[in-house]
């Protein structure tokens, strides 16, 4: 039974992670014109940050199964998760307005999020969206199929 | 959510875990490994799992819990394949029983 639910959990985990993904999109966007942080400082853009799941991760009685049976299952990966949201570390854009209540020598520091970047950042997570739901729908479809065979 | 299956279905396995038992090999020829029963029960028993963590699943997001939306469908579609598979193997067992019934003396 580990066959069936494990390829819906690979799947489901990126899943997650273009959800996650998908956030810090759009908490980049509705900060794009904040000069006061939480520390004073302007917004930052962040990145979201994935790492690839080790099989040792999803459970170690699994692992020890695998290796004693040398079987290449036990390689196979388990998935994708969040290991950080970083700030970008790139510098922030300087914009002339003295009468600004954040102005220092007549410029005021606006966060480093460019819409357009943004925007295609939000397309590429949808597109990565869809392909998982796809892996999902193909998984489904075999376990279907391989149900046929008692049939008739 | 559909009860527990392990207890409901544990006295109907027993005709067919005799049935199979009967047939095992003396001790000593007997094939490593688990018999067809074992892996019947064991099949029954993830079949059982995974109907709770479906239920538990649902149950948590009707309350509120902040969940992912492909959380709960991914849940409710493991049991359900797994819920079809016991029926495929049901029906598989009920086929075999009827044809050996059918036996004439």
């Amino acid at each position: 039974m580990s066959g069936i639910a494990r390829s819906l959990d690979i799947s489901a985990s990126g899943l997650t992670a273009e959800r996650m993904r998908m956030d810090v999109i759009s908490n980049n966007l509705a900060n794009i014109n904040t000069t006061r942080g939480a520390d004073g400082q302007p917004y930052r853009r962040q990145h979201v940050l994935f790492a690839a799941n080790e099989n040792g991760t999803s459970s170690f009685a699994s692992m020890l199964r695998h290796a004693a049976r040398g079987s290449v299952e036990g390689s196979i990966g388990a998935g994708v998760r969040v290991v950080g949201v970083e700030p970008d570390q790139g510098p922030l854009k300087k914009v002339w307005d003295p009468g600004h209540p954040d102005a220092v020598n007549g410029y005021v520091t606006m966060p480093n999020v460019e819409p357009v970047m943004e925007m295609v950042d939000l397309i590429t997570a949808t597109r990565a969206y869809d392909a998982s739901i796809s892996a999902i729908g193909a998984a489904k479809q075999m376990q279907q199929r391989a149900m046929d065979i008692g049939k008739g | 959510m559909a009860g527990d299956l392990l207890s409901v279905s544990a006295p109907a396995l027993a005709p067919a875990r005799e049935l199979t038992d009967s047939w095992r090999l003396p001790a000593a020829e007997e094939p490593q490994g688990k018999s067809f029963g074992q892996f019947l029960t064991d099949a029954i028993g993830d079949v059982n799992a995974l109907q709770h963590k479906a239920g538990d699943t649902v149950q948590r997001f009707a309350t509120g819990e902040r969940m992912d939306v492909h959380q709960v469908m991914i849940a409710l579609e493991q049991a359900s394949t797994a819920l079809q598979l016991t029926m495929q193997v049901r029906n598989k067992l009920v086929e075999a029983y009827q044809d050996i019934i059918k036996t004439q003396v």
